[in-house]
């Protein structure tokens, strides 16, 4: 009977080390497609708590740099940020610098902060999430002026249907977002965050640059622009977890296949 | 008396009166209230239906995966029994016949709790999930028919093995009763791809490069296609493997708990062989394994390029991590196990200088296996190491070095083995001994050896050595292929050790070579020098086999096996390795189903259940945890209703020490 309690006990201590282990190292989840649904008249709260739910969606994925109360692992706290957005750019309203700073994330830094938040977010979220996201950043600590119906206005200079169009990989390259951060010298377009794309193909084999599509942080590029102290780009190391992770998704498969004989032909 | 003694110990909380109230108060509440919180659910047309206390995906979890380690388990033992049989019926050892029976009667006690399981499981699907139980049904009804079929043959055949086995073992009747077996297997096998089938069919709906679905979500292949789908073959031959080597083990742990309950030396020298060939058996199943997944990976990554991305960098990349951490612990508890073994052995204290090497290759190669090589890192942590992968580590973390490591584990385990198996032996007896049928024996070892190692080497070849990597895989084959020719020469003329010590030389420079000539090259080139290292490796241990079995048969035993002479931490290294192999199973069971992320039906049929993401590692680690309890608890007390039954005297053990031939001969 002794014999068999040691068994016993030696059999849980090795279940609770494993499972103590497989807890440990980093938790990662895969999420369940987004159906969130944004439509109709909604009040200004009832707008940020949907915007809420995407600000925790893992598909925006904002909590992966952003924090609330403290400071993120990669970005600024954002926990005031519905008061001091109108601070930050001279005449600029909250609601049009947190707009701004989602579609456009580099084009105003703050202080002590890299220019590394994707500049896709518009293409993966859509409009209606886009301005859900505002909606609730400005209820932190500010007021929610941002509706649905502004953003339904097309003279009021609001993003397009997210989704990838095009069929050439001129267009593609250009609808999927890729020149929002990569420099690709024959089509004469240059980003700043991605890794430079001008000789590609001379690099990386088809199913690499694939790869680098589908699951951009299985290999990371050795070498992306950086800013300096004094603002100049010099080259750097790539930060893995910016490039969005939905590609396979987001593009038809003849767009992708498209897009990797383009890129796998830059040599 | 003791028996009664014992039954009534173990069920003395039944005169507890609290205890007993409690407990029929809580079966009386669980009784109550499922059936009621079942049947208050719409009885119309629903996809999906929810018990309460416990999500459906947690229940169907549970359940599948506990049946599965027990069809494991019944699945694996008979295709080792019937080994154990019918080398006890070539040699006339009766001490195997009755092996054989022990891990028969293990089986026949296990076949009702895994029948158990697999109805509770079926109940549960159709229940649970209808939708996506009425998909598979339309597809698969034929092979739904014909499954309760093959089981009901199992099953009966089963019994008929076992009842059987005093009627046929007479000399003359052995080959019949040994037929029964054989059918045993076969039915056991086809039972097992069946279900296989359907699985993998929710994993890869293609089949020869054809998807089984149209635009509109209408299936427009065969029943035969969709049974023969892109992932089926690589799947059912892992399984296969899986299987044995996890009966092995946990028939080591049956053994070594019966050992350390042993009263006599006669029985803890019975179960101390029997853990003995738990542990074989489990080894060899274990080595093949990671060859039979490299298969069924890249036919994932051919299926969908999506998917074997998903599975290797995605977010079940961390998952490899933890398979690398737990195999390694197989392995060197195999390997542990070996060394404490031969401790046992007069002669065994030859080697011991050679463990201290082996265990320096086996640690090395866990480090390497279980480097991860895109860590999650923040920026601060970033600028410290210098970038996004670690300096030195970074360059561990790839295919190249993972692949070397885990070859040369292999080869070490294969070394400890030759080592143990000679520990007890004299000088090598001269090849001449043996006559013309050894040699015929060699040559044809040889010519299946050059073949295996020669036929990708034969393809590259015919389409032009056009490039310098090219030449290199022909030319490290072709070298390869004559050093295993001149072992055969040198075992001709009485070298045979040192033509082992040549081929392993060789093995290991070849998977060394490419590991770092992987650096050089393009991904692809670099995924396809794997096979070669593979090759290499399997082309060593069965030259090598053969030589060693040539080399010592008939030689003189300077020390016999004192069987049951070993220390206890030795069973506890078996209990750790079955313990570790069933959460390794459970681990696998959560990948395969992960890797379908929010489809029932891959890119077919979606998800769309609460249940539709794929959950962390951690909370997967917590619900294996409990299968592996469930199964690991359940399946004692089975043995343990079955060795209630046991007489004294029907445990068939010999006088201490054994001076018998270590049972691999």
């Amino acid at each position: 009977m002794t014999n068999t309690l040691k068994v016993s006990v030696f059999i849980l201590i090795i279940v609770a080390a494993i499972a103590g282990f497989a807890s440990m190292i980093p938790q990662l989840e895969s999420p369940a497609p987004e159906t969130l649904e944004i439509s109709g008249e909604l009040s200004g709260s009832e707008l940020a708590n949907l915007g809420q739910t995407v600000f925790e969606s893992p598909e925006a994925g904002c909590l992966a740099c952003h924090a609330l109360g403290r400071e993120g692992l990669r970005g600024p706290d954002l926990a005031n940020i519905g008061a001091t957005a109108a601070e930050r750019v001279p005449g600029q309203s909250a609601e049009a610098y947190i707009h701004e700073s989602l579609v456009d994330p580099c084009a105003y830094l703050v202080e002590g902060y890299d220019c590394l938040m994707p500049q896709t977010l518009e293409q993966t979220l859509g409009p209606d999430k886009i301005t859900a996201l505002v909606a609730y950043l400005q209820s932190l600590g500010g007021e929610v002026t941002v509706s649905l119906a502004a953003q339904e206005n097309p003279a009021e200079g609001q993003p397009a249907p997210s989704g990838t169009q095009g069929t050439t990989a001129e267009e593609i390259f250009a609808s999927a977002g890729c020149v929002a951060c990569h420099t690709v010298e024959s089509l004469g377009v240059q980003g700043v965050v991605g890794p430079d794309l001008s000789t590609i193909g001379s690099h990386l084999s088809a199913d690499e640059i694939r790869q680098s599509i589908l699951d951009p942080d299985a290999v990371v590029a050795a070498e992306c622009p950086v800013k300096d102290a004094s603002g100049n780009l010099t080259p750097g190391p790539c930060t893995p977890g910016i490039m969005p992770k939905d590609y396979g998704q987001k593009l038809s498969a003849a767009q992708l296949e498209t897009l990797v004989t383009f890129l796998s032909e830059l040599k | 008396m003791a028996v009664r003694s014992r039954i009534k110990s173990t069920f003395a909380w039944m005169f507890n009166r609290k205890a007993l109230i409690t407990g029929v108060v809580i079966a009386a509440v669980w009784l109550f209230a499922v059936p009621q919180a079942v049947f208050a659910q719409d009885g119309g047309p629903a996809a999906y239906r929810a018990l309460p206390f416990i999500s459906s995906r947690v229940a169907i979890w549970i359940t599948s995966q506990v049946h599965l380690m027990f069809a494991a388990f019944m699945l694996g033992v008979p295709l080792f029994a019937l080994v154990v049989e019918f080398v006890g019926f070539r040699s006339g050892d009766r001490r195997y016949d009755d092996l054989a029976r022990e891990f028969t009667k293990l089986v026949l006690i296990a076949a009702s709790t895994t029948a158990a399981f697999g109805a509770l499981f079926t109940f549960l699907l159709f229940t649970l999930y209808p939708n996506f139980m009425n998909q598979l049904s339309g597809v698969f009804l034929p092979t739904m028919v014909i499954y309760p079929l093959l089981f009901f043959g199992e099953i009966f055949t089963l019994y008929l093995y076992w009842y059987s086995w005093d009627r046929l073992s007479s000399r003359e009747r052995k080959p019949w009763h040994l037929g029964l077996g054989l059918l045993l297997n076969l039915f056991g096998t086809a039972l097992m791809f069946t279900a296989n089938a359907w699985l993998t069919f929710a994993i890869s709906p293609e089949s020869g490069g054809r998807p089984l679905y149209d635009e509109l979500g209408n299936f427009t292949g065969t029943v035969w296609q969709a049974v023969n789908n892109a992932t089926w073959w690589p799947f059912n031959l892992h399984r296969t493997i899986a299987n044995v080597a996890f009966g092995g083990a946990v028939v080591g742990m049956y053994a070594a708990i019966r050992f350390l309950n042993a009263r006599t030396d006669e029985e803890r020298a019975h179960y101390d062989w029997m853990g003995y060939v738990g542990n074989f058996i489990a080894v060899i199943g274990l080595i093949p394994l990671p060859f039979a997944g490299y298969w069924l990976g890249k036919e994932i990554y051919d299926f969908s390029q999506q998917m074997g991305v998903t599975m290797m960098g995605g977010f079940i990349s961390w998952l490899w991590i933890l398979q690398a951490m737990l195999i390694a612990v197989v392995f060197l508890s195999a390997n542990y196990y070996l060394w404490i073994g031969m401790q046992r052995i007069k002669g065994g204290e030859r080697y011991r200088g050679a463990v201290k090497w082996l265990l320096i290759v086996l640690t090395l190669g866990v480090l390497v296996w279980a480097t991860p090589h895109n860590p999650v890192v923040t920026s601060e942590e970033q600028a410290l190491i210098g970038g996004a992968f670690h300096p030195l580590l970074g360059v561990l973390g790839v295919m190249s070095a993972k692949n070397t490591a885990v070859n040369l584990m292999i080869l070490a385990t294969f070394l400890s083995f030759i080592l143990y198996r000679r520990s007890g032996k004299g000088d090598p007896v001269p090849f001449r001994q043996h006559g013309v049928s050894a040699r015929i024996v060699i040559g044809v070892t040889v010519l299946i050896c050059l073949i295996l190692a020669g036929s990708p080497a034969f393809y590259v070849l015919r389409e032009g050595l056009t490039e310098p990597s090219r030449l290199v895989r022909v030319g490290l084959t072709v070298l390869h292929g004559l050093v295993i020719i001149l072992g055969a020469i040198l075992t001709f003329r009485d070298r045979g050790k040192l033509a082992q010590w040549l081929i392993l030389g060789s093995a290991a420079f070849v998977v060394i070579f490419f590991g770092i000539y992987g650096y050089s090259v393009d991904a692809i080139t670099r995924i396809g020098f794997s096979v070669y290292q593979v090759l290499a490796v399997l082309t060593a241990l069965i030259s090598v086999t053969v030589i060693d079995i040539y080399l010592f048969k008939g030689a003189a035993n300077i020390g016999s096996i004192q069987w049951g002479k070993m220390p206890e931490r030795s069973q506890y290294i078996l209990i750790l390795l079955a313990v570790t192999f069933t959460w390794l199973m459970g681990l696998m069971g959560y990948a395969r189903n992960a890797i379908r992320q929010h489809w029932h039906i891959y890119e077919v049929l979606q998800d769309t259940s609460v249940d539709a993401f794929s959950p962390t590692l951690g909370y997967a680690s917590l619900v294996i945890s409990v299968c592996v309890i469930l199964f690991l608890a359940l399946i004692g007390f089975i043995f343990w209703l079955g060795h209630l039954g046991e007489r004294a005297e029907e445990v068939v053990v010999e006088t201490v020490p054994i001076p018998l031939p270590a049972p691999e001969e």
